[in-house]
């Protein structure tokens, strides 16, 4: 069954969240503890699927229990629930908490955000993905971004759009800073997908604290092939967001739908970069084996999930809207949920056409799909958007891509389909 | 050189001998021609000879009169005048010869004598002499005279300069004072007026000089300034008047902050004159309001954060308990709608459930109301709206207000404990001002108690109050780090912290004693040992008839 725990010094909380959770059609197992130590007892006898906790609590503090939940456990999905407004205390659970409820919360809130999660959990089955997914760690930035990142904030003539510059280079980083801001850690908590934006709503102070802080942008691990983590991956992920945002916007699509194509289409490679970090030489095997046509098969026979499937799950544990979710975890076969146009379709042709385009092709466009949507014309036009919007996606212009030979040797080295 | 002129060669009797010296070879006609001039003058005479002797002679003592033989073995009289003037001395030097002609008498003359005497004619010398000799004294206070002009017309030329100088630097000095400085005569006429003054009020100093200072026309209460100058004038005291409002040049309005001295004469005796500095304090001004109301907008919006999060715990139980009793309430009323069957959703476990639990929820949710309504209260009572007048305040309920609003400072890391003295008489204080000191010293209490990190173990924070000495007596008293020795004497400093940025700005010490003694004539005092803790002991005076 699947076994939520909530973590509160406050006994009129828990009482309140016991009665609310009463009487739910859900069949979840509800526990409460008053203390961190009480609950790691609790979990000690046996693990919970969620824990949501307060910041604050004499003794042993939120960040620091779910640190420890983190270490013991990195498959429970761990969840803030605070109306603690410290900077400090916040960015202490950046890195051990997928996601922050402010309080006060509206109880049916809470509800969805673990129904969210066990949703996930059901369509996700491969624990050691799962572990590796709430592990959180494989997330990192390069290490020669994370230290230009370090260089950039320590100048005081540091902007929004000097970090913006840093942090759209570097897919780890784009997709931290898309995190913090969709979730509600900073109170900001609104659906954003363009990470030169998050910046600018995280602020360069911030940004600064945050960067300095080691949780928010963990360097790459020692033994991660560097190479997943070049210029190119984000590169990639920027055009694909902007052609998705182009698509929705000449579809008439709402300026939300805009905002959570771009969003998907920031981080529909996550999954690819997740597997590359923890499992450098599998995931290159992988590679070495399948075409793009195979691919997600080839992945599946291997880790028992394609990455696609690891990104959705990543997005779930954050709390991201299930549409994104949905849409990353199908961006390569988009006709197993035909409706009519979606985030999904706009990832799946802007992915598919900025691939054929770059001559990256690992997603083929579904054009039998689209047919099927009553989208079959409109690939031309699209393409057509594709093409005008190429130059506009130019590498940052710090990134310097394609004179540093190293860099280019490395930018070889991500497995392409082509 | 000077010689007295109530000396004069006209009365021989006061007068020492006249000295002589003869320039004669020949020893009978220089007794001859002493013994004649004895006989009317007090003589002392001596004779030389030769030009060698001659020059000796001059070195020596000075001499009154010179007389000079006109034919001499191996020099003439020429030489010997000329030995003698080149000696540099103004004496009178008559020659005595004999029969010479007109010409050469001329040119002995020429040649520097002041007489010459025939020897044929000796009766003539006393009178020759005497004459010579006033003219030689005449000479000489003449050239005194003058002398002495000279060197006063260079003292006065040195002291001019002097003047000058000091003027110019005066001018500089006073043009160069970024202060308005005005000098106003016993006339009330202006006779000083600074650059600065110049700028501030439009006026040049050619307008200004001479006229009547129109204050009405500058100030916006000229009564002040006038009372000022009146009493600055009468008192012979300086006046200070603060926040003088005015009207600069440009036409914008400002705060002059201004000194009324008045005048004094060099040797200090007073002067109807006054003088008036100023200085346009408005930056001054918007600076010390800005730092008063920053520092109260840092607490009350750390305050609103920790009151926040204290409102946010009962607000999140009471929604759940609300939706909670909603749903119960509509499982019940299907209950009771529908007709008995058992397709009815709820169970008897689940009933039993609702009615242990609705009461609760109910009660529970009130408690929560109370809460939230308690800390509301708490802060309106402490941010109580200052006012001019003091007002009869209990302390107690003061610090309890202040604990409940400061609850979320210290509740992770320390028990409170008070013990307050019932019968505490009401103090007259403003109590906004006096909530604000003692939010600041129990909130350095519990950072020094959590910066002794002890990790599990909490602090206390003991509160009493008592009349002591007839004063009412607060003392907090914390178990935290303790203050170090070095920093004892600075607490209290503004702008003093031994806090991280962002922890403290080093004012609210420096606030609380500002409250406490200037606006209540109390006294605030610390005693602190290191590593043990620190107690604050705050006394207010009593209202008369309690102390």
């Amino acid at each position: 069954m699947f076994r939520v725990l909530f973590v509160d010094d406050e006994p009129q909380i828990l009482n309140g969240l016991r009665r609310m959770l009463s009487g739910s059609k859900e069949r979840w197992q509800v526990l409460f503890a008053g203390s961190g130590s009480l609950a790691l007892q609790m979990m000690e006898v046996s693990p919970v699927d969620v824990i949501v906790s307060d910041i604050r609590m004499p003794e042993m503090t939120g960040p620091q229990l779910l640190r420890e939940v983190r270490r013991l456990y990195p498959a429970t999905a761990r969840v803030v629930l605070s109306g603690f407004a410290d900077e400090a205390m916040i960015r202490d659970t950046i890195g051990v908490a997928h996601q922050f409820l402010s309080k006060p919360c509206d109880a049916g809130a809470i509800e969805q955000v673990v129904r969210a999660l066990a949703a996930a959990r059901v369509r996700f089955p491969v624990a050691e993905l799962r572990r590796m997914a709430g592990d959180g760690t494989c997330i990192a930035c390069a290490g020669t971004d994370r230290a230009r990142l370090l260089e950039e904030v320590a100048d005081p003539a540091a902007t929004v759009r000097t970090i913006g510059a840093i942090v759209r280079g570097d897919l780890g980083m784009a997709a931290r800073t898309l995190h913090l801001v969709n979730s509600a850690f900073f109170g900001i908590s609104r659906c954003v997908g363009c990470p030169e934006h998050a910046v600018q709503l995280l602020g360069v102070e911030r940004l600064r604290a945050l960067a300095t802080s080691a949780t928010a942008f963990p360097g790459v691990r020692a033994g991660d092939d560097p190479g997943f983590r070049e210029p190119a991956v984000a590169l990639h992920a920027e055009r694909v967001a902007a052609l998705a945002r182009a698509i929705v916007e000449a579809e008439g699509g709402s300026k939300a739908m805009v905002e959570q194509a771009r969003l998907a289409a920031q981080l529909h490679d996550v999954g690819r970069l997740m597997l590359a970090a923890e499992f450098p030489a599998r995931y290159r095997a992988v590679v070495d084996r399948s075409s793009a046509a195979d691919r997600e098969e080839v992945e599946r026979g291997e880790f028992g999930a394609s990455h696609a499937e690891v990104g959705a799950y990543l997005v779930s544990l954050w709390g991201l809207d299930g549409e994104i979710a949905g849409a990353i975890a199908n961006h390569h076969r988009p006709a197993t949920c035909a409706a009519g146009f979606s985030v999904l379709t706009a990832l799946h042709a802007a992915d598919a056409l900025v691939g054929e385009a770059s001559g990256d092709r690992h997603t083929a466009l579904d054009r039998e799909y689209l047919a099927a949507i009553g989208l079959g014309d409109r690939v031309a036009g699209w393409s057509a958007l594709q093409a005008a919007g190429a130059s506009v996606v130019a590498p940052p212009a710090t990134v310097g891509a394609g004179d540093d030979p190293a860099r280019e040797a490395t930018r070889a080295a991500w497995p392409s389909d082509a | 050189m000077a010689t007295d002129p109530s000396a004069c060669a006209d009365a021989p009797a006061t007068r020492p001998p006249l000295r002589l010296l003869a320039v004669e070879d020949d020893e009978a006609d220089y007794r001859l021609m002493i013994r004649g001039l004895a006989r009317e003058l007090d003589v002392r005479s001596e004779r030389v000879d030769s030009e060698a002797a001659l020059r000796a002679a001059l070195a020596g003592a000075p001499w009154d009169a010179i007389l000079c033989d006109y034919n001499l073995p191996g020099f003439g009289a020429a030489q010997a005048l000329a030995a003698i003037r080149g000696a540099g001395a103004d004496v009178a030097v008559i020659v005595v010869s004999g029969s010479i002609g007109e010409d050469r008498a001329v040119e002995l003359i020429r040649a520097g004598a002041n007489d010459v005497v025939s020897k044929a004619n000796l009766a003539r010398l006393p009178q020759a002499i005497t004459h010579e000799m006033a003219n030689a004294a005449t000479r000489a206070n003449h050239r005194a005279a003058k002398e002495a002009l000279r060197a006063a017309d260079d003292r006065l030329r040195l002291a001019n300069a002097q003047l000058v100088a000091a003027n110019r630097e005066t001018e500089m000095l006073l043009s160069s004072l970024s202060a308005i400085l005005i000098g106003i005569d016993a006339g009330g006429l202006i006779v000083r007026w600074n650059d600065a003054a110049a700028v501030a009020f439009g006026t040049p100093l050619a307008e200004a000089i001479g006229m009547r200072w129109d204050l009405a026309a500058v100030v916006a209460a000229p009564d002040r300034l006038a009372c000022a100058i009146a009493s600055a004038r009468s008192t012979r005291a300086g006046v200070a008047v603060e926040d003088l409002r005015f009207r600069r040049a440009d036409g914008s309005d400002g705060l002059l902050a201004v000194n009324v001295s008045p005048g004094h004469h060099a040797d200090g005796r007073s002067a109807d004159a006054v003088v008036i500095l100023a200085t346009d304090s408005t930056t001054r001004r918007l600076m010390e309001a800005q730092l008063a109301h920053g520092q109260k907008m840092e607490s009350v919006g750390h305050l609103a954060a920790g009151v926040a999060h204290e409102i946010n715990t009962p607000i999140q139980y009471v929604g759940d308990n609300l939706q909670f009793l909603q749903k119960s309430f509509a499982e019940i009323d299907g209950m009771l709608r529908a007709a008995p069957s058992p397709a009815t959703p709820i169970t008897a476990e689940r009933l039993a459930y609702l009615l242990l639990e609705i009461p609760t929820a109910i009660g529970q949710s009130l408690e929560g109301v109370d809460h939230i309504a308690a800390i509301v209260r708490a802060m309106k009572d402490f941010s109580h709206p200052d006012s001019d007048a003091k007002q009869h305040t209990d302390l107690n309920r003061a610090i309890a207000t202040t604990l409940a609003v400061s609850r979320n400072e210290y509740k992770y890391v320390a028990d409170v404990v008070t013990d307050l003295d019932p019968q505490l008489p009401h103090v007259p204080c403003h109590p906004g001002i006096v909530n604000q000191a003692l939010l600041n010293v129990i909130v350095n209490a519990a950072h020094a108690i959590a910066d002794a990190g002890r990790g599990e173990r909490r602090g206390r924070i003991a509160i009493s109050t008592a009349v002591r000495d007839g004063m009412a007596e607060i003392r907090i008293a914390d178990d935290g780090v303790g203050i170090r020795e070095a920093d004892k004497g600075r607490i209290f400093d503004p702008f003093f912290t031994t806090k991280a940025i962002g922890r403290g700005t080093g004012q609210g010490l420096y606030l609380a004693h500002a409250a406490i003694v200037a606006k209540h004539a109390g006294t605030i005092a610390c005693e602190s040992d290191r590593g043990v803790g620190t107690t604050f002991t705050i006394r207010l005076p009593l209202a008369p008839g309690d102390a």
